[in-house]
C-alpha cells in the first residue's frame, strides 16, 4: 500500500492569489488561483457527470484565467480530512479537490515532468 | 407436518436476521471508517490570507499570474472594442463556458469550451453567422486551443495582457 498523501498545511493568499501547500512528503505546491478555478472538479464544470475523471485535465495547464469574480477566493474549507472546498466570489461553490486530485493538480516543473 | 407448516415462517425470520446483520455490519463500518481517517490523515493547518491588506506575505511568491495593487486594474473600460491582437476574456456565462466553433455560425461544430474568464488572444474577425458576430480566438499558451467565438460572452482585458 501507498502511504497516503495529504497537506500538512494549506494557504490560500488572496494577495498573490496562490493557494500554497505543504505536503507530508515535504513537496510545497503552489497554484494560481486561476489554475485552481480552471480545474474546478464539479460537474457542472466537468460537463457533467460522465465527464468526470479523477485525475485533473491536461489542458488545465495551458488554460490562462483573467482576474475576475470566478477567479477570486472567497473562502477555503477542508472538506472531512480527505478533500479541500474553495468558494469563489462568483458564487461557485461545488468543486471538491481530493488530496490526489490535488497534487496531480501541482504546476511546478518536476510534476509537470511526470 | 408442522415442519412444513413453520419451515416458510423460519426462511423469512433467518433472511430478516441476516437483512440486520449485514446492515449492522455496514453500520459499523461506515461509522469506523472517518475516524480511521482522521487518524492517518490529519486536518491540515487552513490558513487565508485576506486581499485588503496592503503587504504582501513574502513567504509566497507569485508564479505564472501576475498581482496587481487593485483587482479592476487588469479588466479594460468601457470603449474597448474587440479586434485582432487583443486579449479577451469570456465573460458572463454564469459558469457554464463558452462553446468555440470551427467557424464563425452556430451551425459549425464546437470543439472544445472556453472556461467562465478564460483569456484568448483575438486572431481574426469581426464576422457575422447566424445572427451573431464571431471573432476567432487562441489560447496564448496552447495554439491548438483555437475557435470561433460569439462576442457577446467576451470582454476586452487591458492590452498589455500577458
Ligand atoms: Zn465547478
Ligand atoms: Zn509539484
Amino acid at each position: 500500500m501507498v502511504a497516503p498523501i495529504f497537506p500538512k498545511s494549506i494557504t490560500a493568499d488572496k494577495n498573490a492569489r496562490v493557494l500554497t501547500v505543504i505536503w507530508n512528503d515535504e513537496h510545497n505546491s503552489q497554484y494560481p488561483f486561476g489554475l485552481l478555478r480552471a480545474a474546478c472538479p464539479c460537474a457542472e464544470c466537468r460537463g457533467g457527470h460522465e465527464n468526470m475523471r479523477s485525475e485533473p485535465d491536461p489542458d488545465v495547464f495551458s488554460v490562462r484565467m483573467a482576474e475576475s469574480p470566478a477567479t477570486k477566493i472567497r473562502n477555503v474549507e477542508a472538506v472531512g480530512s480527505y478533500a479541500l472546498t474553495i468558494e469563489w466570489e462568483d458564487g461557485h461553490h461545488f468543486g471538491i479537490y481530493n488530496w490526489r486530485y490535488l497534487r496531480l493538480l501541482c504546476p511546478c516543473p518536476i510534476c509537470r515532468e511526470k | 407436518m408442522i415442519r412444513r407448516n413453520f419451515s416458510p415462517l423460519v426462511l423469512a425470520v433467518s433472511i430478516g436476521l441476516a437483512i440486520a446483520l449485514l446492515g449492522a455490519i455496514f453500520a459499523i463500518i461506515w461509522s469506523s471508517l472517518p475516524q480511521g481517517e482522521t487518524q492517518l490523515m490529519p486536518t491540515p493547518i487552513l490558513t487565508v490570507i485576506p486581499a485588503p491588506t496592503a503587504t504582501l506575505t513574502p513567504s509566497v511568491s507569485p508564479i505564472s499570474l501576475t498581482p496587481s495593487a487593485t483587482s479592476t486594474l487588469m479588466v479594460g473600460g468601457t470603449g474597448n472594442e474587440i479586434q485582432v491582437g487583443v486579449y479577451v476574456q469570456i465573460t458572463g456565462t454564469g459558469g457554464d463556458g463558452l462553446r468555440l466553433r470551427a467557424g464563425p455560425g452556430t451551425e459549425n461544430e464546437p470543439i472544445f469550451l472556453g472556461r467562465e474568464a478564460e483569456v484568448f488572444l483575438v486572431k481574426d474577425g469581426p464576422k457575422e453567422g447566424s445572427g451573431y458576430t464571431w471573432f476567432f480566438l487562441e489560447a496564448p499558451y496552447d495554439t491548438t486551443r483555437s475557435g470561433w467565438a460569439v462576442a457577446n460572452y467576451l470582454q476586452v482585458i487591458a492590452s498589455n495582457e500577458p
